[in-house]
């Protein structure tokens, strides 16, 4: 045994280990790649918001900032964001709560796994199930008139309901998985000490769980808003000419080469994210990221 | 009742993800349930069109080649999070996470205003160093929590009996994290897969990805060869997903 370990000292690993300051090379490949991919594009695109061919202007902020167009697509943005995060919040607490403290452990497995397999089915696939349910003619409009439930079908596709409904079962899983961490680790004899002491189910809930869940609610919610921010297939191919978001005002404005427009819309919601991260990661720290 | 309840929401949440798999069968040319007869058509179209055949392999091979660059990037970063002291760990580790909440558009654009200078716009490297952008945070957030769980004391072990810290490393370390490996290779394969939003701004008639040209359809003609594309990118990722679980469930048998 001892023998291998000496003979080993000779080998590359060896060699390599004792070149002084390789160490940082761990550091420094991964910063190189953000740098000259990410870093130095994001910096050549933010530039082009205040510089233009006659130099130095703040004619495109002061556009994106006043013009009505521009600030009804970033209050249609936020307000989808807004709309999105509640209903994620609203479906995924039970779910979450079953899956942390249901009595069943196939139960607990079978929700935890169940909410992630939308998230494991390609995106842009599940945007195109929701043209093909919410259609005119669609799955969802054949069911309720066969149910008696209305009598012409609903227009929903190509509505901002549609862009709503699609973004809450994209991002679902994301606020689970925020709650679900929290929920965990939720001492459970503080309920059970709780109903010792008489309280009531509900009260006992009101008063022990949904305090402490709380961490999870917030960080979910942050990131679920900010990403759902940042969505634009969902709403090119769901949405009405009215749903337009700021990403696909960006996208738009890119295809008819106004550069120096959509970066200052880059700016604006990149800002907006930014502001929006610091004060979730203010209130969670590090676990706002983990899984 | 709260049982009953939260199996409903997952009903609600799951069918419609696999929706679209019955009508890649349908022998209609348009979406409509019920299906009058199943036939396997579209899928010889599928295979007959070559922009859907080159689509699939490029995407394929895009995703094998970013998942291991970006793994290995990935895992450099977290193990540096671990073992090295040095100023600005917080900014380092934003840094890391960025691409993850950074909105793809702003990304894609970003990407395409640099890689057009340089000729990478239409190019596979071009897809493959976005993909692998897109893809290092998943992996730093799983290997970061993997590498958390290693006691550092069988590294220091492996150290005394003249192991080198690089030979430590491979020996010790990666296999007690091989779960994590597994996982931050498949996240970052499924990642790239599923890529559109960003892709869509660097990529050019000769690159197109299988989603990619999903996305043209949808957005021009549609056919239920759509379907037969979207059935499988299902298999791909979801097949990919249980890979992981079993992996998973397996290596918890194990400790």
């Amino acid at each position: 045994m001892e023998n291998k370990f000496i003979g080993r000292k000779k080998g590359i690993a060896y060699t390599i280990s004792n070149i002084r300051g390789i160490k940082w090379l761990l550091l420094i490949i991964p910063l190189l790649f953000i740098f000259l991919t990410m870093v130095i594009s994001l910096v050549n695109i933010f530039e082009r918001s205040f510089i233009d061919n006659n130099g130095f202007t703040l004619e495109y902020f002061i556009k994106v900032l006043t013009e009505p167009l521009y600030q009804k697509v970033l209050f249609t943005t936020l307000k989808t964001g807004v709309i999105v995060t509640v209903c994620t919040v609203i479906i995924s607490y039970p779910m979450a709560f079953l899956s942390v403290r249901s009595k069943n452990s196939i139960v607990r497995r079978f929700v935890s796994g169940g909410v992630l397999v939308p998230y494991w089915v390609s995106m842009l696939v599940r945007i195109f199930a929701w043209q093909i349910i919410l259609a005119k003619n669609g799955i969802l409009n054949q069911v309720l008139i066969k149910l008696n439930v209305i009598d012409s079908p609903l227009e929903i596709l190509y509505t901002s309901i549609a862009v709503i409904i699609s973004l809450t079962h994209i991002l679902l899983p994301q606020m689970f998985l925020s709650m679900q961490s929290v929920m965990a680790e939720i001492e459970p004899n503080l309920t059970l000490a709780a109903e010792g002491m008489g309280a009531k189910p509900v009260k006992n809930f009101s008063t022990v769980f949904l305090p402490l869940s709380v961490p999870g609610i917030i960080s979910g919610c942050m990131m679920v808003f900010v990403l759902a921010l940042g969505f634009y297939i969902a709403p090119a191919l769901l949405g009405g000419s009215n749903d337009m978001m700021v990403s696909n005002l960006i996208q738009q404005n890119m295809q008819n080469m106004n550069w120096n427009i959509a970066a200052a819309l880059s700016v604006e919601l990149f800002v907006i994210v930014m502001v929006f991260i610091a004060i979730a990661y203010k209130f969670v720290g590090n676990k706002l990221f983990t899984r | 009742m709260l049982t009953l309840l939260v199996f409903v929401l997952l009903a609600v949440i799951i069918l419609p993800a696999l929706i679209v798999i019955p009508q890649s069968f349908t022998s209609l040319n348009y979406f409509t349930y019920p299906i009058p007869e199943f036939v396997m058509k579209w899928y010889d179209k599928f295979w007959e069109n070559s922009e859907w055949v080159v689509g699939l392999t490029r995407s394929l091979v895009i995703a094998v080649i970013a998942a291991v660059i970006a793994t290995v990037i990935g895992t450099l970063a977290a193990v540096a999070m671990q073992k090295l002291n040095f100023r600005g760990k917080g900014l380092f580790m934003g840094l890391m996470i960025s691409p993850m909440v950074i909105p793809v558009v702003i990304i894609g654009v970003a990407l395409y205003s640099t890689f057009s200078k340089i000729g990478l716009t239409n190019s596979f490297a071009g897809l493959v160093l976005a993909h692998t952008l897109l893809a290092i945070p998943m992996v730093f957030v799983t290997m970061s929590s993997g590498l958390g769980g290693v006691n550092s004391n069988l590294e220091l072990a492996a150290m005394s009996m003249g192991s080198t810290p690089i030979g430590a490393f491979f020996k010790v370390v990666l296999p007690t994290v091989k779960p994590s490996l597994v996982s931050s290779i498949l996240f970052s394969f499924v990642t790239s897969l599923d890529e559109v939003a960003a892709s869509l701004f660097i990529s050019g008639a000769d690159t197109k990805t299988l989603p990619l040209v999903m996305w043209e359809r949808l957005n021009t003609y549609m056919d239920p060869t759509i379907a037969v594309a979207a059935t499988y990118l299902i298999i791909l990722t979801l097949g990919t997903y249980i890979v992981k679980e079993i992996i998973d469930s397996r290596t918890k048998k194990i400790y």
